[in-house]
């Protein structure tokens, strides 16, 4: 009887655990205590976790608590709109948090604040993370995707590797080369962002509605477009001769593939820079993504996360959090950030600063992100597609996926062409 | 007089059995009762992020699921799932039982080992998997390219894929099931096994007419949780296949996980919980019809 009363009062105690009360979390000497939610493992988070021990330890009035989420998005649906929420979390779906009732607008933050300026921030990564030309979260870890490639592989081939290819049929040509018995020449994975990039590199939409960044939804895929039909062709010709890799929906197994010989080239995020610096055996330098042939090279989306502001925390936690962003964004950061991941930075002055200029001045791999993404022209089709339905991106990677495994470009593109659009005109 | 006593004492032992109870049904009702009845609201409803139920749809989901492609198609792939799993892994567990169960000179150390798999979370079994089914560096594709057969696409071709993680299950499967059978198998009298022996029977004799109808309760016990176990598989497709390619694995529970934790359609993802409910209590009730006279109880 007395073990059941226990059980029941301890059962009692977790219930009650579950719903805290919403008052300003303090450390005991007094500092406000910031929850932080972000979603990077590896190396990375080694990184980001050095930068907010610096960060806990030069603050006297904030205490940063990171915590490893590893899907925010899946968290935040459930948790955003209560006060489990936590004051800062990293999110890279900025039509959904946008659209969201749980999120403080950064823009009010830097408003409010005389002392930080909007324009120390790098102007295509601003506009491209706005929406309706607000800046609604603080851009913080930005990639940009890249054509990599192995340059012993390219010696071996007799190749130059001073010299990437930079269109369609260059890439198409050199796959050709690599390609041997144990290696495959190129490889795209199975993800929506590179065929987003894709289109974007050649200044073409996606989507309706300038890809549904002014305003209104987009109402129709342009997947069927030339444009489209360029793009899976290139793929389907490549797979067809044999000489494109496919290593399915895991993205490590392409870098699997990757990293141990078995792939020339592929493309990939600029975010994995500074760990194929320090683990691979070989070299490999990085080029701007290719376009089709006779197409100007526009811009490439910009991937990754931003730092929100949860509008469930106190007044006194959002200004905290608000410190910790601020601090994340400034330029000694941002340096030490982007020379030790391949990251962006997101404030220009962080290239002028060490560490980040030494390693832009020694390793080439890392300044052709950079170059990317200031030679980015800022429009609709290089800012992305911004759709508030999650499925279509599904039926993208289904339809890359029905691509490689033999369908016709045609019979591909006229499926998912349907499928998206009843999809957004649901 | 007596009568009321009795209606008392009653009521006193009612309430005594009740309170032992007590801890039962909380717990039960907190992570049970409580989420079934709310995923039957959510069904029943238009759901927004953080389980707020903005209003009242009635059957809309439910008639949903008959013209969602997507949803009749996992249906289709979770039986055939079912049918590539379930008589496999009880099959090669009983054989491994068997032999295991044998009074031979290190037996020990081979029901050690055939019950090792159950120290490795499914996870943890996956993420190795993923190595040996790597389309280029993988294990198994250099195995079969040394004896010359060209490599198969595990996991990235349709056709292999749900192939590849039925095989990952048997195996993740495997232990469990050896444990299971094996215990059954040494609650056999050897008595049974001493007279009929006296009366001249050979070993499969033994076999199938003494010990299979007498495991007959684990085997039915067994088959029923490897049913379950089937249809609810979800941490390796998770890891190994994301459902892909061209939802060739998306199996129910995963396409429930997507509806509501990717897209947030946690109305539409409440009604397919609700039939993957209906789909396992029909399934197993029918084995129980069918198991009915088949098992032989002690």
């Amino acid at each position: 009887m007395k073990k059941a009363l226990m059980l029941i009062i301890i059962m009692g105690l977790v219930l009650l655990g579950c719903s805290n009360s919403k008052e300003t979390a303090k450390t005991e000497d007094g500092k406000t205590v910031v929850a932080f939610w972000h979603n990077l493992d590896g190396d990375n988070a080694e990184t980001l976790d050095s930068i907010i021990k610096k960060f806990n330890k030069q603050s006297d009035s904030v205490k940063i608590k990171p915590s490893f989420q590893d899907n925010v998005q899946q968290q935040m649906r459930t948790v955003g709109s209560t006060n489990s929420a936590p004051t800062v979390f990293m999110g890279g779906d900025t039509a959904y948090y946008s659209q969201s009732s749980y999120i403080t607008p950064i823009e009010e933050m830097i408003e409010a604040d005389s002392e930080f300026d909007i324009s120390d921030l790098n102007e295509a990564v601003v506009e491209n993370h706005s929406l309706d030309g607000k800046l609604n979260a603080m851009p913080f870890n930005v990639f940009v995707p890249l054509l990599f490639y192995n340059v012993e592989l390219f010696e071996e081939a007799g190749l130059d590797p001073d010299n990437p290819p930079e269109t369609f049929s260059e890439v198409e040509k050199t796959a050709q080369t690599l390609t041997s018995k144990d290696v495959h020449g190129f490889a795209i994975p199975i993800d929506t962002s590179f065929i987003y990039n894709l289109f974007a590199i050649q200044d073409e939409l996606v989507f309706n509605n300038d890809n549904g960044r002014t305003g209104a939804d987009p109402t129709e895929t342009l997947l069927n477009s030339t444009a489209g039909k360029d793009i899976y062709t290139w793929i389907d010709d490549m797979n067809k001769a044999g000489t494109f890799g496919n290593y399915g929906r895991t993205w490590s197994n392409t870098q699997l593939a990757f990293s141990s010989g078995e792939l020339g080239m592929y493309l990939e995020s600029s975010a994995v820079t500074g760990i194929w610096l320090d683990t691979l055996d070989f070299d490999f330098q990085t080029a701007p993504m290719p376009v089709p042939d006779g197409k100007e090279w526009t811009g490439v989306n910009q991937g990754g996360s931003q730092l929100w502001l949860s509008n469930q925390a106190t007044d006194e936690e959002q200004t905290a959090g608000w410190e910790f962003i601020k601090y994340l964004v400034s330029p000694e950061v941002q340096s030490e950030w982007a020379a030790s991941t391949g990251y962006v930075p997101v404030t220009p002055e962080a290239a002028e600063v060490s560490p980040l200029k030494e390693v832009y001045s020694e390793h080439e791999q890392f300044k052709e992100a950079y170059d990317a993404l200031n030679n980015t022209e800022p429009t609709e089709t290089t800012a992305g597609p911004s759709l508030g339905k999650v499925e279509v991106s599904e039926q993208i990677a289904q339809s890359f996926e029905d691509l490689i495994q033999g369908k016709n470009v045609e019979d591909v593109l006229n499926e998912a062409e349907e499928k998206i659009n009843s999809i957004l005109q649901e | 007089m007596k009568t009321k006593s009795n209606i008392g004492k009653e009521i006193k032992l009612f309430g005594m059995g009740l309170s032992y109870l007590l801890p039962t049904f909380l717990l039960l009702g907190v992570f049970l009762f409580y989420p079934i009845i709310k995923t039957i609201q959510f069904s029943l409803s238009d759901v927004l992020d953080g389980g707020v139920v903005d209003h009242f749809v009635g059957l809309k989901h439910y008639l949903a699921l008959f013209s969602s492609a997507s949803f009749l198609n996992s249906i289709k792939v979770s039986f055939i799932f079912v049918l590539y799993t379930v008589p496999i892994t009880i099959i090669l567990s009983l054989f491994l039982a068997v032999i295991a169960n044998e009074k031979l000179k290190g037996t020990k150390f081979f029901q050690m080992i055939f019950s090792s798999q159950l120290g490795i979370s499914g996870a943890a079994s996956s993420a190795i998997l993923l190595f040996f089914f790597h389309p280029t560096l993988g294990t198994i594709n250099n195995m079969l390219g040394f004896f010359g057969i060209p490599s198969i696409g595990w996991l990235t071709s349709p056709d292999w894929a749900l192939f590849s993680v039925a095989l990952a299950t048997v195996w993740m499967g495997l232990s469990l099931n050896f444990i299971l059978l094996l215990g059954g198998l040494q609650n056999i009298s050897v008595d049974l096994y001493e007279s009929a022996t006296v009366d001249g029977a050979g070993y499969w004799t033994r076999l199938f007419k003494i010990t299979i109808p007498l495991l007959s309760p684990i085997l039915f016990f067994v088959t029923i949780i490897n049913f379950i176990n089937a249809f609810q598989s979800f941490g390796q497709i998770h890891i190994l296949t994301e459902g892909g390619p061209s939802e060739a694995t998306n199996l129910i529970v995963y396409s429930i996980y997507r509806e509501s934790f990717i897209y947030g359609n946690y109305g539409f993802a409440s009604a397919q919980a609700v039939a993957l409910f209906i789909i396992t209590l029909v399934v197993t009730l029918i084995q129980f019809k069918a198991g009915e006279g088949r098992v032989h109880y002690q």
